[in-house]
């Protein structure tokens, strides 16, 4: 057997290379912000170890499909993002009534402060709402332990567990250490057992009170497990819920607080009764130190009050509510709940500095698309609104574009647009602008009710050819599967006809010109004949292709401006704001060789034709978009 | 021992790879290192900071004004982050201006700049690593000159000249990897402190 070996791992990673470690046989996911590299990581052990794992179309195919495989035997592994439960919380809760024939852990990657989400919901919730009992990591060193205890609560009860991690956890990166697992594998096989999955009203019944006493033995465990614990000593009790165990510790460091105790709970749910009851019943005064909700708070008032034992709990009098945790936070709110002064002045600069919201990377097919889009809707004469969506294209928020006038939830561009067409009047144009990967996880069944109920609305597929905004997964219009070998390739063209859109029709977004009149007649459609129509705006991401020229050493294109011939309209980098062009401080416009990626898009764009390539495009090059 | 660093850039500079070179080198060595990412949900574009903490702690998050080093890939950026600094830490900053994509926007001077630069912690070390990079053939090399310049100051716990390399080797590209990480160990001597 191979000696451990010492890796450098993204927190995801860690959680990937520890489920390998566990005996994972069965892992699916979508792709989302801050979960994906979990199940990215898989795919890339998966012909090692030989397990199976793919992309599915959404979080609840996902859930179900790794809920499949765990009832049939299999340990398995569902990631998503905290909202990807939202989508699969159906068959989520009702996994708890069945339980499970091996481990289903199911990962859920929170947002805190909600680097890239619409909220930052606390799905510890789901864990208590659902039955499902809840771990998550204390430290970063404590990753492998907490993901191998996840796999052996869930077989040791054949009860699904919830593992939480946040973007802090799940984004830092942390020495690991890697053991070569022994891998047994037993072949599974299903035993049809329709009294406990097929939860007719009848079965559901018992099964409630069955899955009721499995949870009082998950509890019992959680007061006795060596993930929950007390330590230090002291007549103060800071209660932690896992990841906020690790700023405590280095919070009451620097605090120099040395007569206060911590019970560390990395299994908060379900909530470890007896424990608590034993930390608190000798202490002054209690602080649950947690992240988002006051969750184990409440639990620990509540359990106090019960078990007569009066003494002042505090939470989130001191510790935010608001968003992730962060060192300075923590050491504020232990220090005020302990009496201390903790003052911190920060110097700020003096000058204004101008903010950098991310922008559309240069090159990006959906700033093509934006441009002639919004031309070709203010040249309508028609007031638009525009119903966007969950992907890169949800950019197009921000100012030259402005073309995002709601973003909710994953399809919940065509979903919202299905409310807006039929109430507004005549003289507006509701346009859906939806991503490809976006399209095939929730948009069909809004594209189907669009049609049905005969909504006129202009829908754009930005159809990139990937899930771009998480990092270029291929999903089922790429034509490839996780690993990148050849599957089908579903044609987004196909299913609109066949959804019964009578006007479809596919362009190419660096053609500006030729868009705009796409964009225009497609305007002009839904005016007249009050139904639905689809454009699907077609053209590879390019920061993709780019990093496929650069590893296989294709010359990427660059172009330039005849400087001469620019009237500094500012078109190109106020309007268009291509990153790569900038101008000088007369106003002429430059471009950044540097940033430059050959797309040519801004040759439409310039009245004067400024702009021409210095190095033209290879066949090489052409040959990589498809 | 707690050593705390900062880097700060736009989006696709190559930023985080910067500080994944590092924390692979430093895992090398028995150290624990821990690095954490704060971006928002686009790949490109945006404004990137890595927090790095070496040594006995648990959290990976740099506390305001605590931060031993700032490396900055991006003029804007590195200004922008300045109150991570610690009263003496040092500053090794690119000379550099990206236009955040944002119509009509208004960036300050150079000059203004770098005077903040100088206002706040100990030394500067501002040199034209992107131009060096260009040098060499592809403004992807930046983050590896950056890390040979960082290397040589021989400030940071353990990140020995040789793990470095060792790690440089590893990489794609391998030869004008070691190329750029050579011509910014050498850089600093040249350029000195500002």
């Amino acid at each position: 057997m191979e000696a451990e070996k010492i890796l450098y791992l993204l927190g995801n990673e860690a959680i990937a290379y520890s489920s390998v470690e566990a005996g994972l046989g069965f892992a699916s996911a979508y792709p989302g912000t801050p979960s994906t590299e979990i199940v990215e990581t898989l795919a890339k052990l998966s012909k090692k170890y030989g397990f199976y794992v793919e992309w599915s179309v959404n979080e609840k195919v996902a859930l179900e499909a790794a809920y499949g495989a765990a009832v049939a035997g299999v340990k398995s592994l569902v990631a998503m993002k905290h909202v990807g439960v939202n989508v699969a919380a159906d068959p989520l809760t009702t996994s708890a009534y069945t339980g499970v024939n091996n481990s289903f852990v199911i990962v859920s990657a929170d947002d805190p402060s909600m680097w890239s989400s619409q909220n930052e919901q606390d799905n510890r919730y789901y864990g208590l709402r659902s039955y499902i009992p809840v771990l998550e990591s204390p430290t970063p060193y404590h990753i492998k332990d907490i993901v191998l205890e996840a796999f052996r609560v869930s077989e040791r009860f054949g009860h699904p567990v919830l593992l939480r991690t946040t973007t802090r956890l799940s984004h830092l990166r942390v020495p690991y250490s890697f053991r070569e697992p022994v891998r047994e594998v037993s072949p599974p096989e299903i035993v049809r057992d329709p009294a406990r999955f097929s939860v007719i009203p009848a079965h559901a019944r018992r099964l409630r009170g069955d899955m009721l006493r499995r949870w009082s033995r998950i509890e019992d465990y959680f007061s006795s497990a060596w993930f929950n614990w007390v330590e230090g000593e002291g007549d103060k009790l800071v209660i932690t819920s896992g990841f906020s165990y690790s700023y405590v510790v280095d919070a009451l460091n620097r605090l120099g607080l040395e007569d206060v105790k911590i019970l560390s709970l990395s299994g908060m749910i379900p909530i470890p009764r007896k424990l608590i009851i034993e930390a608190a019943k000798d202490v002054k005064k209690v602080l649950v130190v947690e992240e988002l909700e006051p969750i184990v708070e409440t639990h620990v008032k509540s359990i106090l009050f019960d078990e007569g034992i009066n003494v002042e709990v505090a939470g989130k009098d001191y510790i935010p509510l608001v968003g992730e945790l962060t060192l300075d936070s923590v050491v504020k709110g232990i220090g005020a709940w302990a009496g201390l002064e903790v003052e911190k002045s920060i110097s700020q600069p003096k000058i204004d500095l101008p903010v950098r919201p991310p922008a559309f990377c240069p090159g990006c097919p959906h700033r093509g698309t934006f441009f002639s889009l919004r031309k070709a809707v203010n040249r309508s004469g028609l007031k638009p609104i525009y119903s966007g969506d969950i992907g890169c294209y949800s950019l197009a928020v921000l100012p030259p574009f402005q073309m995002q006038d709601t973003i909710v939830d994953m399809g919940s561009s065509i979903g919202l647009a299905n409310g807006f067409s039929h109430v507004l009047p005549e003289d507006h144009i509701v346009v859906a602008t939806i991503g490809d990967s976006t399209f095939f996880h929730s948009g069909i069944p809004a594209l189907l009710n669009a049609v049905y109920n005969k909504a006129p609305m202009l829908v754009v597929i930005l159809d990139n050819r990937v899930t771009a905004m998480t990092g270029a997964q291929p999903h089922p219009g790429s034509g490839y599967n996780i690993n990148w070998e050849k599957s089908v390739e579903v044609d987004i063209k196909k299913i609109v006809e066949a959804l019964g859109i009578e006007y479809v029709i596919e362009l190419d977004p660096f053609k500006i010109r030729d868009s705009e009149k796409i964009f225009k007649d497609a305007v002009e459609y839904v005016k007249r004949a009050r139904k639905p129509a689809v454009v699907i705006a077609k053209r590879a991401c390019t920061l993709l292709i780019v990093a496929w020229a650069r590893r296989r050493g294709i010359e990427i294109p660059i172009y330039t401006v005849e400087t001469e011939k620019c009237i500094k309209c500012g078109i190109c980098y106020n309007n268009f704001t291509c990153p790569a062009i900038y101008p000088d401080d007369k106003g002429i416009a430059h471009i950044d060789p540097a940033l430059c990626v050959g797309c040519g898009e801004c040759v439409d764009v310039c009245p004067t034709k400024a702009f021409k390539p210095v190095k033209e495009w290879s066949e090489e090059f052409k040959s990589l978009w498809w | 021992m707690e050593y705390n660093i900062i880097f700060a850039g736009v989006g696709g500079q190559g930023i985080i790879t910067l500080g994944k070179l590092i924390g692979a080198a430093l895992t090398r060595q028995n150290v624990n290192v821990l690095m954490a990412e704060t971006h928002g949900l686009s790949q490109r574009g945006g404004s990137v900071i890595v927090h790095m903490r070496i040594g006995d702690v648990k959290s990976p998050l740099v506390p305001m004004g605590e931060a031993d080093l700032l490396v900055g890939l991006e003029l804007i950026e590195a200004v922008r982050n300045l109150g991570f600094l610690s009263d003496s830490g040092v500053k090794v900053v690119n000379d550099y201006i990206i236009r955040p994509s944002v119509p009509n926007v208004k960036i300050p001077s150079r000059s203004d700049l770098v005077d903040e630069l100088h206002r706040t912690g100990g030394p500067t070390y501002l040199a034209r690593f992107t131009e060096l990079a260009l040098e060499l053939g592809n403004a992807i090399y930046t983050n590896v000159i950056v890390l040979g310049a960082i290397t040589s100051l021989g400030i940071v716990p353990k990140l020995t000249y040789e793990t470095v390399v060792d790690i440089v080797k590893g990489l794609r590209d391998s030869e004008n990897n070691l190329m750029a990480f050579e011509r910014g160990y050498k850089l600093l001597k040249e350029v000195g402190v500002e």
